[in-house]
């Protein structure tokens, strides 16, 4: 029997599924710093206008142009693999099946939107991109897609991880980025900052401002910014995942899948995944679609959708997020992930909608199914992606107590090759579990208890 | 704040999820000019007594300032295309 299935490059998707036409319930408006809903033109200083519409549209389907289907044929389609090992470690009737994204050259998910947006700013007739990064996941994603457009490509990298963590900085270069520890005397931002603090050793929030900077200020106008998470079109270019999954799963003839799975920090790997099958429940389709988070900082797990600051001083607008309130300060608990909404607004809305079922797993946990998968599926996955092993191994686990034959998919992200240090953490016995009381979470939303209610804009069907 | 309280923890290590690798606490309790990251008692609560620390090395005006979560990131990359453009007008 087959391990992995296939897909011909001329069977690769050729249109992005827009979720954004398809939601039952509109999405709130994206708000700038007065509280005012942003326009197209307010992004112009830092996207190109063809990516901007991308991230306004309403239409479900988005033609890949061809130039970009050239380049992700260098490894997509991606295969789908059957986990053939990992079921009979488990003993489950389940069939699980997962797209192996680990495979890009950057060895995540994140070049497929790399790539567009690299593409669509060429096309615009942008010559440089400018973004910031932490360990450098994105940042080497953006330099790879760079290198193949002949882009140049300016990375902004927190400079305690520039010291710290040499191999994706040499990616980076190696692919032509030019990666810059952040702050840097470069722009008027880093510089202010160097002045006060000369051994800085930097924050991903500097590192933004300085790449914000650097595409704004360029008089030339040939330069723009690109952020790899969050945003609707970032989600967009991800859904190529989940829509060779779905011929790829047709081609074997798997005609019903019962459980969707993905790891779910800013949203776009689940998205990648998930976003097609969210299509095939709203039209009816019986489909369990799971976002996995961690349990040390849930946003869609356990805090309310509410109208809240988004600060503690009450100094910006009424927002509507995931919030635990704004006098939330965790006694030895978790403070900005619970109440900062961070997560992608059409994720949001989709759990909003109950279209999603969002789960919180603890750290050990998923170690833990990161070593089983690893021993017998034998990739050694990054950390974020073991929250979504550690789902599949739960849902197996109870198609066996259940004795159901079910069909489970989820998405591998990324391999944890430049990760181990949290496998030699596990190893060590350094890491533990930590859980929210209720009492806690409780006492929390007494804050928000007056504030008004957060339009839900639910249909209430699902 | 006093150096002898300040420096008692910085050897810890811990994984820091905004960055996306491991870090020593030194970092956590001065990256944000000199102040801690607003998620520094979500990271470090486990392995000793954050909060306590916090509490004996800032003020209470300088907590709560530190601990304020980011904005949406729209929210934020508009603040920034805007301080860029007033940066660039000074010039």
């Amino acid at each position: 029997m087959s391990i992995k299935v296939f897909l011909n490059e001329d069977e690769i998707p050729r249109q992005w599924y827009n979720l954004a036409a398809d939601l039952p319930s509109p999405m709130l408006p994206p708000l700038g710093p007065d509280g005012n809903p942003v326009s197209p033109d307010m992004l112009a200083p830092v996207f190109p206008m063809n990516l901007i519409e991308q991230e306004v549209s309403q239409e479900r389907w988005i033609d890949i142009p061809a130039g970009i289907l050239e380049i992700l044929y260098r490894w997509r389609p991606a295969p789908l693999h059957r986990a053939r090992f990992l079921e009979e470690a488990l003993g489950t009737p389940a069939k699980i099946y997962y797209k192996n994204e680990s495979l890009s050259p950057a060895g995540s998910h994140k070049p497929n939107t790399a790539v567009a947006q690299a593409w669509y700013n060429k096309q615009f007739g942008i010559e440089k991109i400018t973004t910031e990064t932490g360990a450098g996941q994105w940042g080497s994603a953006l330099s790879f897609a760079c290198a193949l457009l002949g882009m140049e490509c300016k990375v902004f990298m927190v400079r305690i991880s520039f010291d710290q963590k040499p191999f994706r900085k040499l990616m980076m270069q190696t692919w032509g980025g030019r990666c810059i520890a952040s702050p840097s005397s470069e722009t008027q931002a880093g510089r202010d900052i160097l002045a006060k603090m000369p051994d800085t050793p930097g924050s991903l929030g500097i590192a933004i401002s300085e790449a914000v900077e650097a595409a704004v200020t360029d008089q030339s106008g040939k330069t723009r910014y690109a952020l790899g998470s969050v945003l609707n079109h970032v989600l967009l270019h991800q859904t190529i995942i989940g829509l060779e999954a779905k011929k790829q799963l047709e081609k074997i003839g798997e005609k019903k899948v019962d459980v969707v799975i993905g790891c779910c920090g800013g949203g776009s790997n689940f998205a990648g995944l998930a976003f097609p099958f969210i299509a095939d429940k709203i039209n009816g389709a019986e489909i369990d679609i799971i976002p996995v988070e961690p349990v040390s900082c849930p946003t869609l797990t356990r805090a309310p959708f509410a109208y809240d600051h988004g600060d503690t001083a009450k100094m910006t607008p009424l927002l509507p997020m995931y919030s635990l309130g704004h006098n939330f300060i965790p006694p030895p608990i978790h403070a900005g992930g619970l109440r900062y909404h961070g997560m992608a607004p059409l994720v949001s809305q989709a759990a909003v909608e109950g279209l999603i079922r969002p789960i919180a797993l603890p750290q050990l946990e998923c170690y833990e199914a990161a070593v089983m998968f690893a021993r017998t599926e034998g990739i050694i996955i990054a950390p974020e992606t073991s929250h979504a092993v550690a789902c599949v191994i739960q849902e197996a686990k109870k198609a066996k107590e259940e004795a159901k034959e079910k069909t489970i998919l989820f998405n591998l992200s990324g391999h944890g090759l430049l990760d181990l240090n949290g496998y030699e953490k596990f190893f060590e016995g350094a890491l533990t579990n930590y859980d929210l009381p209720d009492e806690e979470l409780k006492k929390s939303l007494e804050s928000i208890r007056d504030y008004p209610e957060a339009p839900q804009n639910r249909t209430g069907k699902w | 704040m006093a150096k002898s309280q300040c420096d008692a923890f910085d050897d810890l290590e811990g994984y820091c999820r905004i960055l996306g690798h491991h870090l020593r606490f030194s970092y956590c309790r001065s990256c944000q000019e000199g102040f801690p990251c607003f998620k520094i008692l979500d990271c470090w609560f486990e392995k000793f007594d954050v909060r306590k620390f916090v509490e004996e090395n800032f003020t209470a005006a300088e907590i709560e300032q530190f601990l304020r979560p980011p904005k949406p990131k729209m929210q934020t990359l508009m603040t920034l295309i805007q301080q860029a453009q007033k940066r660039m007008k000074d010039r």
